[in-house]
């Protein structure tokens, strides 16, 4: 076992840990939960920053580091919105859970360098990435919002509010990432949109997180039955980052992902 | 009764265009739209498909390919119904549009709309006190153009993108070093959807040197120096590189990422005349620099009469061409060339040069491309507004003896609300 995976390993189990004094509900363990979460933030921050200057170029490109890289984004997102907004704090069981089982998932996949050839040596492909990543982070957190309320562990006059808030957040970050990549495209290839499934799948992301956002706006739809629906377009985020190539071909595959 | 009528109309037009800006139609657009997309997207889309994985898909499931190929869902993207969802979602954005920018009118002619959170009584230390008047204090205007903004945007992008389709020009076409595109016909490839262009290009273009480094089978570099003359103009050096099309004009050639060997031969025609002849042979990311033979086998017709060419080139310091040519299925000539030997085919005399590398091309245009790119930064940049920005009115007047306060703020405004809430729990 090699001192990676011991120190990723670590960090799953810190935000594990949040997690499960999280799950207590009890306001004395929520700090601690948090000082976990932090710490955990902390370490992958510094095994993110390690892995750059180790590699040579920007982690961003395998899935290895794109799950290293998500994972961040979410418990970096969530850290500083339950830091501004405590009684989000609840979300953090779906976010901590999900930055835990992506960084473990990490630990699976190829930590070889993945040289960049030149179509990857651009900006670009960094503001899409972290675009993509910011939306995921975003969106968990939404999701996070969601499930709580939907479960009972975030009760707050509030609640629907932020939970669109968050929602539209994801959304707009979701089309940030779309828009850039197909900037991006019709500087490497010509062409700024080829309908492609990873394309396909975002544009139908975008839709159904336009879909609830607009379904939000009906009356009877504002309140949990929302919530429930509002995790259909979270659940195919999560399907296009990480679930589409594995089951179909696509140009993403090619460069990236290796 | 004329009164009658015009009212009649106007009633009908006025229903007729708030359905158009129905957020309902909208729903059921987007609802739609999800759904076609969810398709293309997941089931095999032809286009897409090789010939060789199109037999293969419709063998392995004759009968569903047949029944998704009737229903539209081989090629969901370029369905009529598909289009008219485009056209659709323009006319339901347009409306919705108009109806947000009447919002944000009323807004600053100091009434407020309907669909805005009204609190009375509102404490006075919860903001600093506007001064009294008809208008009273606004902030946060500009976020209530934010989604107006964003609905335009996706209207251009919409509209620039149907314009795009039908102006686009899309070819791929290749080019060996030392060797110049100045006609369309006979060396460009159209792409599907393409528009037609043909005869002689208003631009030459001479591949100078190329520049290809692999790396496990992957380029680690790729740069072509080129010659380009525009017409009428004076002839100029450019670099082109992945993720920097070199523009000429209205148009931008960009690398195709697809590399090989060139055979390069002189042609001698039977009325003396000679002609350069380039023969492309690809050769595997995986074998750049080896010198294997590269084959490439071709029928070409000389005077009715199919001539079969089987060719194996050889690049390297001592290149080397195999052929065999067979006519009518009698060996015409079959032997190996190095760089000055000639083979006479009976219809023509074949020299051998040498070799050089080729590169793969892409020529596109379309002028709408700077509309989507506006058209997304309208729409990103208008959801932003309408994020970071919460319009909010402080209006006082007077109500009998004393002073009302009166306060609007965006349904989802919670930190207003949650002010308001904390202070009338302190109260």
């Amino acid at each position: 076992m090699t001192a990676v995976m011991l120190v990723q390993g670590g960090i799953a189990a810190l935000y594990l840990a949040a997690v499960i004094l999280l799950w207590s509900r009890q306001d004395r363990l929520a700090r601690p939960a948090i000082a976990l979460a932090a710490l955990g933030f902390a370490i992958h921050f510094g095994l993110l920053a390690w892995r750059w200057h180790d590699i040579g170029q920007i982690p961003i490109v395998t899935r290895y580091e794109d799950l290293t890289v998500d994972s961040l984004m979410i418990v970096g997102l969530y850290l500083a919105v339950q830091w501004r907004l405590p009684e989000l704090r609840q979300a953090g069981l779906l976010a901590l859970s999900m930055a835990g089982l992506g960084l473990t998932w990490a630990l699976f996949h190829n930590r070889d360098v993945f040289p960049m050839g030149p179509a990857l040596r651009t900006n670009w492909l960094i503001i899409h990435a972290q675009l993509n990543s910011l939306a995921i982070g975003a969106g968990t957190l939404a999701a996070g919002v969601h499930l709580a309320w939907l479960a009972g562990r975030i009760d707050n006059p509030d609640t629907p509010a932020l939970a669109g808030r968050l929602a539209a957040w994801a959304f707009l970050l979701w089309a940030a990432m779309v828009a850039a990549g197909s900037y991006w495209a019709s500087l490497a290839w010509g062409r700024y949109w080829g309908w492609d499934p990873i394309e396909s799948w975002s544009f139908a992301t975008l839709m159904a997180y336009a879909f609830v956002l607009h379904l939000r706006q009906r009356p009877a739809w504002r309140g949990k039955r929302w919530a429930e629906v509002a995790l259909f377009p979270y659940a195919m985020m999560l399907f296009t980052t990480y679930g589409l190539l594995l089951v179909r071909r696509s140009i993403h595959g090619q460069y990236l992902f290796q | 009764m004329p009164w009658h009528g015009n009212r009649c109309g106007f009633l009908l037009r006025r229903r007729f265009f708030r359905l158009l800006a129905s957020p309902v139609l909208a729903l059921a657009l987007l609802g739609l739209m999800l759904l076609a997309v969810l398709m293309g997207g997941t089931l095999p889309q032809t286009v897409r498909l090789s010939p060789q994985e199109l037999d293969a898909w419709h063998q392995a499931w004759p009968l569903l390919s047949l029944w998704l190929e009737r229903l539209g869902l081989a090629d969901v993207y370029a369905t009529t119904g598909f289009q008219f969802l485009y056209v659709a979602l323009i006319v339901n954005l347009t409306a919705g549009t108009a109806a947000h920018v009447a919002y944000l009118f009323a807004w600053f002619r100091g009434e407020t709309p309907g669909r805005f959170l009204h609190l009375s009584k509102l404490p006075p230390a919860l903001l600093s006190l506007p001064d009294a008047g008809t208008n009273g204090r606004r902030r946060g205007s500009l976020g209530l153009a934010g989604l107006p903004l964003s609905h335009a945007g996706i209207v251009v992008i919409i509209v620039a993108a149907l314009v795009n389709s039908s102006d686009r020009l899309g070819a791929h076409f290749e080019l060996a070093e030392g060797e110049v595109l100045s006609q369309a016909n006979g060396k460009l490839r159209l792409e599907r959807g393409s528009r037609q262009i043909e005869g002689e290009l208003d631009f030459r273009l001479r591949l100078d040197a190329l520049r290809v480094e692999m790396e496990g089978g992957r380029f680690r570099e790729l740069q072509a120096r080129v010659s380009l003359q525009q017409a009428g103009g004076a002839l100029r050096q450019e670099t082109l590189a992945v993720n920097h099309p070199l523009r000429i004009g209205s148009s931008q050639v960009y690398l195709d990422k697809n590399v090989g060997q060139a055979g390069v031969f002189e042609r001698t025609l039977p009325d003396g005349q000679r002609r350069r002849l380039l023969i492309n042979f690809i050769q595997p990311r995986e074998d750049w620099g080896s010198n294997w033979p590269l084959t490439r086998d071709e029928t070409m017709v000389f005077e009715d009469i199919p001539v079969n060419f089987r060719m194996a080139l050889t690049p390297g310091d001592a290149p080397s061409f195999r052929l065999t040519a067979e006519r009518r299925g009698k060996p015409v000539f079959d032997g190996v060339l190095a760089p000055g030997e000639v083979a006479d085919l009976g219809v023509y005399q074949l020299k051998f040069i040498g070799t050089a590398p080729w590169a793969g091309l892409y020529l596109a245009s379309g002028q709408a491309l700077k509309w989507i790119f506006s058209g997304f930064v309208l729409a990103l940049a208008g959801f932003a507004l309408h994020l970071l920005l919460h319009p909010r009115r402080l209006r006082l007047r007077r109500e009998g003896d004393g002073w009302l306060l009166e306060a609007w703020t965006l349904r989802d405004d919670w930190r207003f609300e949650r002010r308001w809430r904390e202070w009338e729990s302190g109260r």
